[in-house]
């Protein structure tokens, strides 16, 4: 710990609380921090959906932070999340991205043959004779994080610390319900894409409605300024920084600028409502337009990130249905969609020049010191950071100086 | 040996198309780019990994040739200046006969793509993969009545903003 805390007293976090540091997206020790306390710490990361995993013994692997996780459905339907490392010497225990168990119903290490149950336990180890008298197969299980569903969506954490995942969302849950539903989902497959940018800077663009018809063509299309809408946060936002956007988009009547403008209709929804929350610290589900996603995001240094977009269908719709979700998902809403790629640009050129130093500014909405936002506000990114510092220990230069330091949150 | 006796050989059209297919990506030709495609065409970029779980989620599904059409409207129009440019470089392998039904050709043909993007140091692999075409044969041109690229690349190391 010792190098790791140091790196906190050289950022020198500004006063103003709309005032972001650039050496946080490029800092090595920042970043090994981050893994500890943020993705290692007391929150909930969202590692997958229910229906990806839909038969008795599927998997998949995931990351979290550092910490290579395996998350699967046991053999009692039971969804389970185990490091993906052997409890012996540390062996990679499944190296295939997906897969099903359910024929051998166990995960055998191909080093020293250690077999293990789909709910972590070890069930043998190979020629334990010559052991320690005092070997224990009880004390060698693989280490399960926390798990919690919601909407189906699966939630985990390595942490004892982190309160109920219920407790945790409870302000956003209203947004997460609409967007999930029932939870029965169908999954229609994922996109898989290294962002080149820090998480926190595509995590930050969730909270910015600024850019949303500043930069997207689309939006603009689709009316979003004039319809509306607002950014809702929890009640505890300085420190559990989750932001829920309720908006509107109003569907023109005609688009001459594409042949085909199936691809902006909404056709799944009585009103067209929209929604897009992240949960701190950068698990996003949206439903926008008929796009409904997930999005995983694993960090891959400092200046890259991993992220996978799930897109789903909701359960019983018509075939028709889930193929319009299914271009959607792939053309505007994914990494190479006419709406996300934009984004993907944007961010990594915050990323590049990030080495010019200085401090980001947030500006629009800010004039209101607290939430509720209007849609196309960036002030929410001011709560993000809250939550930030606090969950990595770092203090404002002179905050509490009276000088415009947001005043500490009791809880 | 697994060699299917039945293979057929590749028509001269065909490689022609496919070779010049390539040459007017690399040369960034986009608005040329749909003429390679047959009046009813289907051009799709999938991974792997969810074509083989039989997942219909794409990086580009452009199932109609309106679609493909407005892709060069995105590209040229929506997108332009919003993107980080590279120029591509298409490295084909030997297209294989795979099949057909009488009119229209069925090839398989692996590729690797290297993107060079300016100010970098190098270029690099964006993806490797294959085309799974099917290729119409009509008054002695061909074009592609349906275009599948099947990316081998699981997690793409950077968006890619031109057809492959």
């Amino acid at each position: 710990m010792g190098t790791n805390t140091s790196v906190l007293d050289r950022i020198q976090w500004p006063a103003e609380d709309n005032r972001v540091p650039r050496e946080i997206y490029l800092d090595e020790e920042i970043y090994a921090l981050e893994m500890e306390r943020i993705f290692n710490g007391p929150y909930w990361l969202m590692l997958g959906h229910e229906s990806e995993l839909p038969e008795l013994g599927d998997y998949k692997r995931m990351d979290m932070g550092a910490v290579p996780v395996i998350v699967l459905r046991d053999m009692e339907g039971e969804i389970r999340v185990l490091v993906n490392a052997c409890a012996h010497r540390g062996t990679q225990l499944l190296d295939a991205e997906h897969g099903n168990l359910a024929k051998t119903r166990a995960i055998t290490c191909i080093y020293h043959a250690w077999r293990f149950s789909l709910s972590g336990e070890l069930q043998a180890a190979t020629m334990p004779e010559d052991f320690p008298v005092d070997f224990d197969t009880s004390c060698y299980g693989l280490p399960r994080a926390r798990v919690a569903l919601h909407g189906g969506a699966i939630f985990a954490t390595l942490s004892d610390e982190a309160p109920e995942l219920a407790h945790d969302v409870r302000d956003i849950a209203g947004g997460l319900d609409l967007a999930l539903g029932d939870g029965k989902l169908v999954f229609l497959g994922a996109q898989k894409v290294v962002l080149e940018a820090n998480w926190k800077i595509i995590a930050e663009n969730i909270y910015d409605g600024y850019h949303v018809v500043a930069l997207h063509k689309a939006f603009r299309l689709l009316k979003v300024r004039a319809a509306g809408g607002e950014q809702n946060y929890g009640e505890d936002y300085e420190r559990r920084g989750h932001v829920w956007e309720e908006y509107r988009t109003i569907e023109p009547d005609e688009i001459p600028l594409l042949r085909d403008p199936s691809l902006l209709h909404i056709r799944t929804k009585e009103e067209s409502t929209n929604r897009i929350l992240n949960i701190w610290p950068a698990s996003v589900v949206s439903d926008q337009v008929d796009t409904l996603a997930l999005r995983y995001v694993q960090p891959r240094g400092p200046e890259k990130t991993e992220v996978h977009y799930a897109v789903f269908a909701r359960a019983g719709e018509s075939e028709e249905i889930k193929h319009h979700r299914t271009v959607q998902g792939s053309n505007l809403f994914g990494p190479q969609g006419f709406i996300s790629l934009e984004d993907q640009t944007a961010l990594a050129r915050v990323q590049t020049s990030a080495d010019a130093r200085g401090e980001n500014v947030v500006l629009k909405g800010t004039l209101n010191r607290f939430p509720p936002y209007r849609m196309l506000d960036e002030a929410g990114i001011r709560h993000f950071y809250s939550a930030y510092r606090h969950a990595m220990g770092m203090t404002q230069v002179g905050a509490g100086a009276g000088n415009g330091a947001l005043p500490e949150v009791t809880s | 040996m697994s060699t299917d006796v039945r293979a057929r050989p590749v028509a001269a059209e065909v490689k022609a198309l496919l070779s010049e297919y390539a040459r007017c990506l690399d040369e960034l030709r986009i608005a040329d780019w749909e003429g390679f495609f047959a009046e009813e065409a289907h051009y799709e970029v999938s991974s792997r990994e969810n074509v083989e779980r039989g997942l219909p989620l794409a990086h580009v599904l452009d199932h109609t040739r309106a679609r493909i059409h407005d892709r060069v409207t995105y590209i040229m129009q929506v997108w332009e200046g919003h993107y980080n440019a590279y120029w591509p470089r298409h490295i084909l392998g030997e297209p294989v006969a795979i099949g057909g039904d009488g009119e229209d050709s069925h090839v398989e043909t692996p590729f690797a793509l290297y993107i060079t993007e300016a100010g970098s140091v190098g270029s690099r692999l964006l993806a490797v993969g294959r085309y799974e075409d099917v290729v119409a044969l009509e008054d002695g041109s061909a074009r592609f009545r349906r275009k599948r690229v099947i990316l081998d690349t699981t997690v793409l190391p950077r968006y890619f903003v031109y057809p492959i």
